[in-house]
């Protein structure tokens, strides 16, 4: 039996501070994700949440601070030595690829196991969870709309199997039924033992979904806790839920 | 007679098309996965072709048994080592470098390979075999095998990499990578290992067209011109954008030289053919078989 008492860190993030140019993004941000857990990384535009998941991922550098997968440093390594650690990365605006079929897209998404089974046989797995993929196969990833997109990426995500799935704004763009439904999945996702980073505008959502929440503003962190306290935190509530 | 001299301007528009093709899958699959237009590409076959030919005049002389079999092979060992070097040295430092850069440092390795293929090599042209020698005579017809050799060795090649692209993991992440980049990393394909293997496969089909043309041009700095030339036309009549469309324009173009340089006139073949070209990208702009580009916006 495993002792789930232990607490032990997925991902921490210290101090990481990070620059477009001479523009400063972030400004000393540390973030912990437990094992297990689902986490979300919430703000307005521009505070800084693409730019955190990007320094986790290797896509941009930080200048000071570290990252640290498993107790492992992955601080500045490139993306795609950190995606086969374990760690995927679903970006914002889907980025499938839209000239490979969904089957191809699958594939690849596989790309980081394929020394150690068949992508094949793990594609039953992913269609029990998006059956509409299933039926579109065959078709070229540009053909599908937005909410099938979203589900590809996920899915394609799912296919290498991660410890930790980052979601870089899941809800964009989508009709909130598609959206119900993907923060359903998501949530079944990190029942089956991924642990979860999601960044969101729609605090609302993520709130109900996290178990805890980090608030970012401008490049620093403002608030974090428990997602339910948060939630009715008042000056929470203002800034981001939208109601007084 | 008629028939018999139709069949072998097809025969022969196929072999020197097939080679087309060949060199323009290479120039396509290195600007798809990596946004560089390869004008050396040429240049590059020039000099494989001239390492060839030395080992293949020093096997002759050393009395080795199967001279051209042991150059044929070190053409591959060479061009694969060749490809990766320049990949290494003058393409990977500028990746960050604008479309335009890249396009510079290619027109410089023109110069570069160039200028080095004479100072080693000398500015003389040299007789090579060709790879069948002899000739069959059918009725009529002659042919010669070597024609099927070409045309055998450009399917052979073409086959293994399209086999390759369509259905391997590293093959769709070879597409994925010329998709999207910064995507596949995430995916973890390592994409500046893709990006070396494009050269290296672009290289050998540069180097196995060089040889394959040779006996036709002779091995010198210049032998490569029209074969790269038409290549580049043939990249642009099939579509920049796939992978089939460059053989396919090769084979047009290698075809319809020689339909119309013997059926209409030498003297206006070129202007012909290219008139036709031109025609056809008028009505599709992106190439027969390429559509409009929707990746990297």
């Amino acid at each position: 039996m495993e002792n789930t008492s232990v607490e032990t860190e997925m991902l921490t993030v210290r101090n990481i501070s990070a620059y477009y140019g001479n523009i400063q993004a972030l400004d000393s941000v540390s973030i912990k994700i437990l094992a297990g857990e689902i986490v979300s990384l919430l703000g307005a535009n521009g505070a800084g949440k693409t730019t955190t998941l990007k320094v986790i991922t290797g896509q941009l550098k930080t200048r000071r601070g570290e990252v640290r997968l498993s107790g492992r440093d992955i601080t500045g390594e490139d993306p795609e030595k950190i995606a086969n650690l374990g760690l995927t990365m679903i970006p914002e605006g889907r980025k499938i690829f839209p000239e490979l079929s969904v089957r191809e897209n699958l594939k690849i998404g596989y790309y980081t196991r394929r020394k150690k089974g068949s992508w094949q046989d793990k594609l039953p797995e992913v269609f029990e969870i998006f059956p509409v993929l299933e039926d579109r196969q065959e078709q070229s990833g540009g053909t599908l709309s937005g909410g099938e997109q979203q589900m590809l990426a996920i899915a394609r995500g799912l296919m290498a199997e991660p410890r930790i799935m980052l979601l870089d704004e899941p809800s964009l763009g989508l009709a909130p039924m598609i959206v119900k439904k993907i923060f359903e999945i998501i949530k079944n996702i990190n029942q089956e033992g991924t642990t979860i980073l999601l960044v969101e505008q729609n605090a609302n959502l993520a709130l109900k979904l996290a178990d805890r929440a980090y608030i970012l503003e401008t490049g620093r962190l403002v608030h974090s806790g428990p997602a339910r306290e948060l939630s009715q935190d008042e000056k929470v509530r203002e800034a981001y839920l939208g109601s007084r | 007679m008629g028939r018999i001299i139709f069949i072998q301007n097809i025969i022969g528009g196929l072999e020197t098309g097939s080679l087309y093709a060949l060199a323009a899958l290479g120039v396509v699959l290195i600007y798809r996965v990596s946004d560089v237009t390869n004008f050396a590409q040429g240049e590059m076959a020039m000099f494989s072709t001239f390492v060839t030919f030395t080992v293949w005049t020093y096997s002759r002389a050393a009395g080795y048994s199967y001279p051209y079999l042991i150059a044929f092979f070190s053409a591959l060992i060479f061009s694969a080592v060749f490809g990766y070097l320049i990949e290494r040295v003058f393409i990977r430092p500028t990746t960050e470098s604008s479309l335009l850069g890249k396009m510079i440092v290619t027109f410089g390795l023109i110069l570069i390979v160039n200028g080095s293929a004479s100072a080693i090599f000398g500015t003389d042209s040299h007789y090579l075999q060709r790879a069948v020698g002899g000739t069959i005579i059918i009725s009529n017809l002659v042919i010669r095998p070597h024609s099927f050799f070409v045309i055998f060795l450009a399917l052979v090649i073409m086959g293994v990499l399209f086999y390759m692209i369509k259905y391997t993991m590293f093959g769709v992440a070879i597409r994925a990578t010329a998709q999207d980049r910064e995507t596949a990393r995430l995916m973890g394909v390592n994409t500046i290992k893709v990006t070396a293997f494009t050269w290296i496969m672009a290289t050998i089909m540069g180097a196995m067209a060089g040889l394959m043309i040779a006996p036709a041009t002779n091995v010198s700095t210049g032998m490569m011109a029209d074969v790269h030339l038409k290549s580049f036309i043939a990249a642009v009549l099939g579509g920049f954008t796939s992978f089939v469309g460059p053989v396919i324009g090769g084979l047009i173009i290698g075809v319809m030289d020689n339909l119309v340089g013997y059926y209409i006139s030498t003297n206006w073949q070129t202007v012909i053919v290219y008139g036709i070209l031109i025609l056809i990208l008028i009505f599709k702009p992106y190439g027969l078989f390429g559509t409009r580009p929707q990746k990297k916006v």
